[in-house]
């Protein structure tokens, strides 16, 4: 069976299959490029931060009053919450990673302002920082007990001798060299030794390029309000939160409990934009698929319905099951392969507005292949019920129906 | 007549629910869904103060680095706040119309009474001006006087939230606040003020809700005051007391100004350069002079507050609708196509092309127009989503009536377009094609 | 060529069954052109669309080129139908978005023939009813005589060596229907059988046999006359009186 009566049909009503095969196109144009940012974001919001993520809780207190005092607030606090059945490690900090809110620096391998410093998330926190977070050190050593002073603000604390690199850091610094041991200069050209290398960490901004960019510097701050990063034991997080926030609170009248909040939800609400662009869009994809295949199907069964009496007279002038289905499947084929090579066309050009205008990498061309045999599969799904009834006709329909 | 065609094109309809369902359909969800991304863009590229946002300026002086722009993307850029005490120096000279300066900061309110708990609420701290200059509406009392400002004196606006809170909502004007050990008159309580986007303060969301309570500049240094929103710095500088920090050359303070006619902006312009000729000779601001105004729209585009998210998501769901229509026209194409007959018959009958052509087009337009109405409905709930999926303050982006007009307008023209052509085929069905084929 | 053996059609609905045809038997031999007639139900369209494969018997043994049919599956019956037998329909069946040569080369589209030979087939088949100069014509710009003349022309192309018509001239006046019946005589004169359903007595005492319905069985036969007699006739003039001669 070749393609011709079927194509003259179709050439000679062409604007309806036309119109199908534009809608083919633009819904690859769409699908396509949606897919793509999607899994990007999904990648990302997947990303290993290096730390201990599911354990972790993050409590704010700030005090207030004439006799609230900051150092011995935090003393108090921290062996309060160390106290607690449960509680693995607790520390002091300025920040918290992946919460959004951080400080940065630039650091740089000689003491030389008119060089470009490598910029970075920066943290300071006490020897039981990495512990609290959950944070593997592959090289070197933690922050000893001694090195960690309480920083008040409005002081310009000493620059501290040692400092902890992230790996990624350290290869941007160092390049092929090895970084421990090594020193670096902050902004106003003060050394400090590498001491220890962590494997990988996220620092605070989750959308920045240089976020496994992170220095960490040995401290207690004491600023006015006080973070505490807390890790307890797997699966007591959500018992333990109320339990701390009572405890601290009950503990100093002259201080306010400002939150207590899992990390894992200051994350997700750092991701909260790309994840609400990846569900937008993946409703956005499920809708168009949706209604591509609706439409398709809708057509079909009514031009089914349209032809059953020539489909009648091919049956009665020999045509089989068979050839009825395949004419069926081949015209849907036709359609939809038309509609893909407009789309790849289309694709191309959503993908290059997205690039030029929006600075969103270039879109994999492997999805084109992907995208086709998708439209390929779901319209043939879509036409194969249609087909199947209109080779159901009664070759009889061709004497019967005036 | 239009009777008679309504209820033959009811009677169409119904002849083919699933066609009929799947054309109403398809423009329901192509107007859902651009809707929803056409309300979020609009929003957030809307003019939140449409009366005065071309006298309203965003100052900013380029006191960055000698070595290095602020901004190495964009080095012509200045950095986009000022230093505290560049702020302070410029209010008290007081060249515009009116001024102001601000950042995000917090307090602790401690109990009024003894049953009450403390509890921290975010503060605007800012100058007098601020009130009259952006048209903030009042419930009860003001904004404090230019003395307080000058006198430091404690003085608050509540917002209506937070005195809901603390005071029951009662005129709350004479009234004293502690924070943090220090008495507060509340001279106001503003209204409902939500500009959107958040215009005066972009580098810390455009789109959070206004803080609980406004409170004046130069208690900064009284109380030692600190930022809550974004600090940068680029020298390193010893800082041993709050002081230093307040003399230091980090940016963390906004600073606008009025500015009604071109004379007034060139002015201020020569003013601005002027003041940092005379910072130069004391040798701060090493870079070259690069003062620059913003108007509030041009501020808004300085800090892209329309999310790339927000115009991607626009432009998609636009094709989304493309797509819809081609599904629409198709539909209708085949519809009438299997009327064919039935229309010829009825061109035997007598009925003219353009009965035949109105009778196809009030059908078109009853599709759009409850795929319209059920389009927006769906738009509704797609905002509500996107309120929860991003976290925004409920009620952050509605539907207001130049949305639905625009969305019922949307869904009617462009199923009269997407019925145009099949309807003009169907009236090019000669009376006789009945008689002759089978 | 055709044999049929107490065959039954019943047609079921939800309330009643009818009984088209019962305990029908016919045989048709090779080269023979019947007529049926009958009243209006009486089943001679059930007949025709089994003999021709299109509808399948409720009982009973049918015979095609002394092969049993009965029980073939869709694929067989197809192909047989395809190639063994030709069909012209009462409302000529012109596929309406298909030209006069698309519509003729529908038969040929489903066995194996290279393009040219079908091109070649086609424009003959046309040709010998006349239509080739508008071979590129839609059915709906043809009159009615000249759209059954497509229809017998797609009815040959495939040669069938049965031929079957339900009321071929029904849809035409006489001058017309003497025409279509011409070239009935000329394609039963060249060897094919047919069988063919009319309502017109004079047209069905053209044939050489006439089979008679009434009720779903076979009332009477007639013999009518000699195969000779009507090669004779095709070439002179289709107004001579056909029965003449028995
Ligand atoms: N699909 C069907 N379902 C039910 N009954 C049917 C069906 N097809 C035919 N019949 C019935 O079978 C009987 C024979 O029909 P058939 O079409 O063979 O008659 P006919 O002799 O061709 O009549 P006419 O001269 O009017 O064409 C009739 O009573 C008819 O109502
Ligand atoms: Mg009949």
């Amino acid at each position: 069976m070749g393609l011709g009566p079927m194509m003259s049909s179709l050439m000679r009503s062409k604007t309806g299959p036309l119109l199908v095969a534009l809608q083919i196109a633009v819904t690859l144009a769409i699908v396509i490029n949606s897919l793509y940012i999607v899994v990007q974001r999904v990648e990302r919001i997947n990303r290993d931060p290096g730390l201990d993520v599911d354990n972790v809780i993050i409590a704010y207190v700030r005090g207030f009053g004439e006799n609230f005092d900051v150092v011995d607030s935090i003393t108090n606090d921290i062996i309060l919450i160390k106290s607690i059945p449960g509680v693995v490690a607790a520390t002091v900090s300025d920040h918290v990673p992946l919460s959004g809110s951080g400080s940065g620096t630039g650091l740089r391998t000689v003491p030389d302002e008119t060089i470009e410093p490598v910029s970075t998330g920066y943290y300071r926190w006490g020897e039981e920082g990495l512990d609290a977070l959950g944070i593997e050190l592959s090289r070197g050593r933690n922050f000893f007990p001694e090195e960690v002073n309480y920083i008040l603000p409005a002081s310009d604390p000493p620059t501290p001798p040692s400092v902890l690199v992230t790996q990624n850091l350290a290869d941007d610094l160092f390049g092929e060299e090895d970084a421990l041991g090594k020193t670096v200069y902050w902004g106003n050209m003060e050394p400090s030794t590498i001491v220890g290398i962590i494997g990988h960490l996220h620092g605070s901004w989750v959308t920045w390029d240089k976020l496994a960019h992170v220095v960490i510097q040995p401290g207690k701050p004491a600023n006015t309000t006080n973070k505490y990063i807390i890790r307890v034991e797997p699966g007591m997080r959500d018992g333990l939160m109320p339990i701390i926030e009572q405890k601290l609170g009950e503990s100093n009248r002259q201080r306010v409990v400002k939150s207590v909040r899992s990390l894992e939800e200051m994350a997700a609400r750092s991701y909260r934009r790309d994840r609400g662009m990846a569900i937008i869009l993946s409703i956005v994809i499920s809708l168009l698929i949706g209604l591509t295949a609706l439409v398709i199907v809708g057509l079909s069964s009514f031009h089914v319905t349209q032809r059953t009496k020539q489909i009648g007279i091919r049956r009665a002038l020999g045509a089989r099951r068979g050839d009825i289905i395949n004419e069926f499947l081949l015209e849907n084929w036709l359609i939809t392969t038309v509609g893909a090579v407009l789309g790849i066309i289309l694709t191309a050009f959503v993908a290059y507005w997205l690039e030029v205008s929006f600075e969103l990498t270039r879109l994999d061309w492997r999805y084109l292949p992907a995208g086709i045999v998708i439209l390929w599969v779901l319209s043939t799904l879509a036409a194969i019920e249609p087909a199947r009834r209109a080779a159901s006709v009664s070759p009889a329909v061709a004497t019967r129906s005036g | 007549m239009f009777n008679y065609n309504l209820k033959l094109s009811l009677k169409s309809m119904r002849r083919n629910p699933i066609m009929t369902g799947l054309m109403v359909a398809a423009i329901a969800v192509g107007i859902g869904i651009s809707m929803t991304t056409l309300t979020v863009y609009y929003m957030m590229n809307g003019n939140p103060i449409p009366e005065k946002s071309d006298v309203l300026f965003a100052v900013t002086l380029d006191n960055w680095n000698p070595i290095r722009p602020f901004d190495d993307d964009r080095p012509e850029r200045a950095p986009h706040q000022v230093t505290f005490h560049d702020a302070e120096r410029l209010l008290a000279i007081g060249k515009g119309k009116r001024q102001t300066a601000m950042f995000e900061s917090s307090l602790i309110i401690e109990p009024i009474d003894d049953e009450g708990l403390p509890f921290e609420a975010g503060a605007r701290v800012t100058s007098a001006d601020f009130f009259v200059m952006f048209n903030v509406p009042f419930i009860y009392g003001s904004g404090w006087d230019k003395s307080a400002d000058a006198a430091a004196e404690p003085m608050v606006v509540l917002t209506k939230g937070l005195n809901e809170r603390l005071f029951g909502g009662e005129d709350s004007v004479g009234n004293w606040l502690t924070m943090q050990g220090t008495r507060f008159l509340v001279t106001g309580v503003i209204d409902t003020w939500e500009p959107t986007p958040r215009f005066f303060d972009p580098i810390n969301g455009g789109f959070q809700e206004i803080n609980e309570m406004f409170i004046p500049y130069s208690l900064t240094r009284v109380l030692e005051l600190t930022s809550a929103g974004s600090d940068w710095g680029w020298k390193s500088e010893e800082i041993n007391s709050f002081e230093e920090w307040l003399n230091s050359e980090a940016v963390w303070v906004q600073y606008f100004v009025e500015l009604e006619s071109t004379r007034e902006r060139d002015d201020y312009l020569v003013h601005l350069d002027a003041y940092v000729e005379e910072q130069k000779r004391l040798g701060r601001f090493e870079r070259p002079l690069n003062n620059n105004i913003y108007d509030v729209m041009e501020w808004m585009d300085y800090h892209e507050v329309v999310a790339n998210d927000a115009k991607i998501l626009l432009g998609l769901s636009f094709l989304f609708l493309v797509v819809c229509l081609l599904s629409t026209i198709a539909l209708m194409l085949t519809k009438f196509v299997g009327k064919k007959s039935e229309i010829s018959l009825r061109r035997a009958l007598g009925a003219s092309r353009k009965v035949i052509f109105n009778q196809q087009i009030v059908e078109v337009a009853v599709i759009g127009f409850s795929g319209g109405l059920i389009g927006l409905s769906l738009a509704a709930l797609g905002l509500q989503g996107i309120e929860y999926l991003y976290d925004a303050p409920a009620g952050l982006v509605k539907l207001d009536w130049v949305m639905m007009f625009t969305a019922i307008g949307i869904a009617i023209v462009s199923s009269m377009i997407a019925g145009l052509y099949p309807a003009w085929r169907v009236c090019q069905i000669p009376p006789a094609a009945q008689l002759k084929t089978q | 060529m055709l044999s049929m053996h107490n065959i039954a059609k019943v047609y079921r609905t939800e309330s009643i069954e009818t009984h088209a045809l019962r305990e029908f038997s016919l045989f048709v031999d090779e080269g023979e052109f019947v007529s049926v007639t009958g009243p209006s139900g009486s089943g001679k369209t059930t007949f025709l669309n089994i003999a021709g494969l299109l509808e399948e018997s409720t009982v009973g043994i049918y015979e095609l080129d002394g092969r049993d049919v009965s029980s073939l599956n869709d694929r067989d019956r197809s192909r047989l139908r395809n190639e063994k037998i030709g069909f012209i329909f009462q409302s000529f069946n012109l596929i309406p978005d298909l030209n006069l040569f698309e519509n003729v080369d529908v038969p040929l589209r489903y066995r194996r023939l290279s393009s040219g030979d079908r091109k070649q087939r086609v424009e003959r088949a046309l040709e010998s009813v006349g239509l080739a100069s508008r071979m590129k014509h839609l059915p709906e710009q043809l009159s009615g005589g000249q759209q059954q003349r497509v229809a017998i022309a797609r009815a040959l192309v495939g040669e069938p060596r049965l031929l079957l018509a339900d009321e071929p001239t029904g849809n035409l006046d006489s001058a017309m229907a003497d025409q279509v019946m011409k070239f009935l005589e000329q394609i039963h004169a060249d060897g094919t059988t047919i069988v063919m359903v009319t309502h017109d007595p004079d047209l069905a005492n053209r044939a050489e046999r006439n089979i008679h319905l009434i009720d779903g069985r076979v009332s009477g036969e007639e013999l009518v006359h000699s195969q000779e007699e009507v090669s004779q006739t095709v070439g002179f003039n289709g107004d001579q009186p056909l029965a003449a001669k028995i």
